[in-house]
């Protein structure tokens, strides 16, 4: 990728470990009794979860990383969207994350996918204002016909996949964050979100893409790092052009 | 995700996740409502029995000082053991999105003191019923709503405390229910101050709680208002918001991982 582009995701040596909380979750009772101890072994025993890992995502890159279960791959997106600060190293971001929520993450079941998706918009950063104007269009490309007026209850978990990716594309994004979501929905409804990321890179939206699955990453993506252990094993820059 | 600057996203933010509580609660039930001023009246009836009709407690219009000491403290009741549960019941959205989490404990605090407003004018009928009028004193009507605000302000400071340390130890939730009991006996919702023993008599003044409620039964059923409780409890409210406030921001870096 070209090095003159503008940089939007930053990892600068970022290391990031987490104390083992159970010591702690696990009960006052144990950890008022064993104090001292406690906080001597809560500082020694940290899982280290991301282990120095460097690298910079373009503007408009679609960018993937791949690595087994516990492999880091989830807190290097959990830093990217915000949520989990970094214990050593620098994170820099900039422009308008959109996390994809996991099913229904921040839905309530009792009420409507309107009323879910509206509220969904709000908790993602729009004004009531800006969601109310949008609301149509991301109730049409769900597509779920008069199931939007029902209870989230009665959704499969697909038809809640494609309201959650629906809201999640529509809040205008300048980074998509996507964590194997689309493993669920059907086939219609995928070929659908994969059009809709095509769209967005070319309209310059920068996308991380989290999976195990390497055939859909090497389709989709410019780059992807593959990640073991919490360190970057390995860069592949998919041939784009076999013919 | 870009941090959304501005007031107005803010109030957007707030009325969206209180009108969410709202709806959740009236949609799964018929009695909606009913069911908001239907628990305290019923704790209201297990106490008249108990208390006046075995107990022989002698105070007056006994219903009316009862109402008066439940609605408010069904609001605190509900409000800190929603707290301190949560930011597990929203631990999806928690760790997924950077939204300010602090509303989601400002929506539960909200959510109740709604219904602590619409139980209003059930507490005025029986202002009726027993007093044949609603107070007329201008000043003290226009109190009432200074001591629902601080009494706001100090559930929200619990509510933001126990909410953020749940996070972390989660026995919280269940010591938080244990010692809400305590503090209800420990506030004069069911006696009277005047039958509290001289030597224990400083506990109300360690009892935020105590001094709003003394402080509603003044207006309502007093004709008056005592301005050093109302002081006193502003300079708690504020302490304790301040203190929930401080400690919640100082955790709540850590939520996402921890939950």
């Amino acid at each position: 990728m070209d090095s003159n582009q503008e940089k939007v995701i930053i990892f600068e040596d970022v290391w990031k470990y987490y104390p083992l909380y159970h010591e702690i979750t696990g009960g006052i009772k144990m950890f008022l009794i064993n104090m001292p101890k406690a906080i001597k072994r809560m500082r020694g025993n940290k899982f280290w979860a991301v282990n120095g890992v460097s690298f910079e995502i373009y503007k408009g890159e679609s960018f993937g990383i791949m690595g087994p279960n516990g492999s880091g791959k989830s807190t290097i997106m959990s830093m990217i969207a915000g949520v989990i600060k970094p214990s050593r190293g620098k994170v820099s971001v900039f422009g308008r994350v959109a996390p994809l929520l996991e099913l229904g993450a921040g839905f309530h079941p009792e009420l409507t996918g309107r009323e879910n998706a509206m509220l969904n918009g709000i908790l993602l950063g729009l004004t009531k204002k800006e969601i109310t104007s949008k609301i149509d269009e991301i109730l049409e490309f769900a597509g779920l016909g008069e199931f939007i007026d029902q209870p989230i209850r009665t959704y499969s978990s697909g038809m809640m996949a494609r309201l959650g990716f629906s809201v999640a594309i529509h809040i205008d994004p300048d980074i998509l964050l996507v964590d194997e979501i689309l493993a669920v929905g059907d086939e219609s409804f995928r070929k659908k979100c994969f059009a809709k990321m095509e769209d967005f890179k070319r309209q310059g939206v920068t996308i991380v893409l989290i999976s195990h699955d390497r055939v859909t990453m090497e389709s989709f993506c410019d780059r992807i790092i593959e990640i073991k252990e919490g360190k970057e094993v390995d860069t592949i820059v998919p041939n784009k052009n076999p013919q | 995700m870009k941090k959304p600057k501005g007031s107005r996203y803010y109030r957007d933010l707030a009325v969206a996740l209180v009108k969410k509580e709202i709806k959740v609660r009236y949609k799964s039930n018929i009695l909606g409502y009913a069911w908001s001023i239907l628990n305290p009246l019923s704790q209201a009836l297990i106490y008249l029995f108990a208390f006046q009709y075995v107990l022989k407690v002698k105070i007056d219009n006994y219903v009316l000082f009862l109402v008066l000491g439940l609605f408010p403290w069904q609001w605190l009741q509900n409000s800190v053991i929603a707290s301190s549960v949560s930011m597990i019941a929203n631990a999806n959205l928690v760790k997924k999105t950077i939204f300010p989490r602090e509303f989601i404990v400002f929506s539960v605090v909200l959510n109740d003191m709604f219904h602590f407003i619409i139980s209003l004018p059930v507490l005025f009928l029986f202002l009726f019923i027993y007093r044949h009028h609603v107070v007329m004193n201008p000043v003290l009507w226009l109190l009432f709503p200074v001591l629902a605000i601080i009494q706001m302000l100090f559930i929200a400071g619990l509510g933001l405390l126990v909410s953020s340390i749940n996070v972390f130890f989660r026995d919280l939730e269940r010591l938080v229910g244990i010692l809400i009991n305590f503090i209800f006996y420990g506030t004069p919702v069911v006696y009277a101050v005047t039958m509290i023993p001289d030597k224990f008599h400083f506990i109300i003044y360690l009892n935020p709680m105590a001094l709003l409620i003394l402080n509603y039964r003044n207006i309502f059923l007093y004709d008056t208002i005592s301005w050093g409780y109302l002081w006193l409890s502003l300079i708690y409210g504020a302490g304790v918001f301040i203190i929930g406030y401080t400690v919640f921001n100082k955790l709540k870096s850590r939520f996402a991982e921890a939950l």
